[in-house]
């Protein structure tokens, strides 16, 4: 496939998934703008890959961690009291509403790991390969967000519900995560 | 009880507000095979601004959080006698730091307190929260007990024009009615493409300068906006980095309860980050990394020193938790040499012996 048609396909696809983890469309809109620019110069290596689309996802998710996006961002945050308002009960979307809410104020790995897990249906082997940890990692930080958010497993998964909690699993927390996936991209390069 | 459905549904609800795609450069101009000069000069284009920024002395300064004696005089609530005039204030050039002594206030809603204090490249900060913040508040998550509910930004006035368009521009705010602050002419409305899409008020509190209350209610950030006065609150800090050969690219805060933030710091022009440092509630909230622990003295403090690739170090016996975090590809030697240069304030439990952050975040 050539870059062309791969960005007339994935395009729409990334900038949802963008979104779900960056959470300010805007962002989400640069943050592929300039991922869809990088692979476009490195097409030549990415496109022979078994699966471009997952390693250009991944692109995403690296740069969205990434310092310098963190350092550009100068939009007001927006975690402010939405708490503190009383929920409109006779809003049918009021719920959903709340939710989305709580997602935007997970810490931005668990946002990404519920994203890749539940939005993309990823496997939680290529999500710990893109962020560069274990699988049991992976799965310990989608039981933190679970909790956290409040969501019951209609079927639970033995392994999250071993998670040994907020004690046991030290990486999987932090706002200072980095992935080890500009390693990976040097290997396209 | 919620279930993995609603969580689909709400990833969707998010999913629906990504625009839609609009054309990418290289495929509007470049049908055919891509010219590597003219790629490169786009790609240029869109970092090179960012860039030199981050060169500058301090890119993105966030302040913390406690404010001295002194300086409570002028804290919120209890504005300095003779210094209420509001000023516009001053935008740094694309290669200098922010102003980072606060030079307003505001009165907090009833019950609540100043939270954090925050300077970046778009202006400053206070946020507003409940004043009891328990142990281990997670200030980047924010939970229950230590979410903000109230904000005051004052852009700066006059900013250099920003490439990327992240400047203030009132005439992209979705606006959903009138008021007046302070006899000006104001108005409530969404910012464009704003996460939350919360209301916000808007108004000029000085000729071509912006500001904006962020409150549960209208009337609240009425209240909220008629209460900014003119102020200089020193922002204290318990540290002061002081990397040899390197300058401040990136320093970042946490929201905050109580007592407690984080720097990010990195050398300039590095595409890695370099080290995180974390104190109070948000240093309870950082891992301490996983393997063998190594225990050192730096500077006559005691620190425990873990993790292979993305080393951090704890201090030890602090009354005040301080946690420094590397990114990864960093190493141990790398961590133990930013240890060698990180001042701690005498005492880190007593704030009158911290860092004036505009002094020692140069």
């Amino acid at each position: 496939m050539d870059f062309e048609a791969y960005a007339r396909r994935h395009h729409k696809a990334l900038l949802r998934f963008a979104v779900t983890v960056v959470g300010d469309p805007r962002l989400a809109e640069e943050i592929v703008q300039d991922v869809l620019l990088r692979a476009f110069q490195r097409w030549a290596s990415i496109g022979d890959l078994d699966h471009p689309h997952a390693y250009v996802r991944r692109m995403v998710v690296n740069e969205y961690l990434s310092w310098r996006r963190r350092w550009s961002r100068v939009e007001p945050r927006a975690h402010v009291g939405l708490e503190a308002t009383e929920p409109d009960q006779t809003e049918p979307h009021a719920e959903r509403d709340a939710l989305v809410t709580e997602i935007l104020r997970l810490p931005r790995r668990q946002r990404v790991v519920l994203a890749l897990r539940y939005f993309e249906d990823v496997h939680d082997a290529e999500i710990a390969r893109t962020l560069g940890c274990s699988q049991a990692t992976v799965r310990s930080i989608a039981a933190r967000a679970l909790a956290r958010l409040r969501i019951r497993m209609a079927d639970p998964d033995p392994a999250t519900a071993a998670d040994p909690g907020p004690a046991g699993d030290p990486q999987a927390d932090g706002a200072t995560f980095r992935t080890n996936f500009t390693t990976a991209e040097e290997a396209v390069r | 009880m919620r279930t993995v459905h609603d969580l689909d549904d709400a990833f969707c609800a998010l999913a629906d507000t990504a625009p839609e795609p609009g054309p990418l450069p290289v495929l509007t101009t470049s049908s055919h095979a891509p010219e590597r000069g003219e790629t490169s000069r786009r790609i240029a284009q869109r970092w090179l601004a960012p860039t030199i920024a981050a060169v500058g002395t301090v890119a993105l300064v966030a302040g913390l959080v406690w404010v001295t004696a002194d300086s409570k005089s002028a804290g919120p609530g209890n504005g300095a006698a003779g210094a209420d005039q509001l000023q516009a204030l001053t935008a740094p050039a694309a290669d200098e730091a922010p102003d980072l002594t606060l030079r307003f206030t505001a009165t907090p809603p009833a019950g609540d307190t100043v939270t954090s204090y925050e300077f970046d490249r778009a202006g400053q900060v206070i946020d507003f929260g409940s004043a009891a913040a328990p142990p281990g508040c997670d200030p980047i998550s924010g939970t229950a007990s230590c979410r903000q509910v109230a904000q005051v930004r004052l852009y700066w006035a006059n900013p250099p024009k920003d490439p990327d368009e992240r400047n203030f521009n009132a005439a992209k705010v979705s606006r959903t009615g009138t008021a007046e602050v302070d006899g000006r002419a104001a108005f409530f409305g969404r910012m464009p493409h704003a996460a939350d899409g919360r209301e916000k008020l808007f108004w000029q509190y000085a000729p071509g300068a912006w500001a904006e209350a962020t409150a549960p209610s209208r009337a609240a950030e009425l209240a909220l906006a008629e209460s900014v006065r003119g102020a200089t609150v020193a922002v204290r800090i318990p540290l002061a980095p002081t990397m040899s050969g390197h300058r401040y690219a990136n320093v970042l805060s946490s929201q905050s309860s109580g007592a407690g933030g984080t720097l990010e710091i990195s050398s300039p022009g590095a595409r890695e980050g370099g080290f995180d440092v974390a104190w109070g509630n948000a240093a309870t909230a950082v891992p301490h990394g996983k393997g063998a622990a190594e225990d050192i003295t730096v500077n006559g403090r005691s620190w425990t020193i873990r993790g292979g690739e993305q080393p951090r170090a704890v201090l030890r016996g602090a009354t005040v938790p301080v946690v420094v975090s590397s990114y990864l590809g960093r190493s141990r030697a790398e961590l133990i040499a930013f240890l060698r240069g990180l001042r701690l304030a005498s005492d880190l439990g007593d704030p009158s012996t911290w860092y004036d952050a505009a002094q020692v975040l140069r």
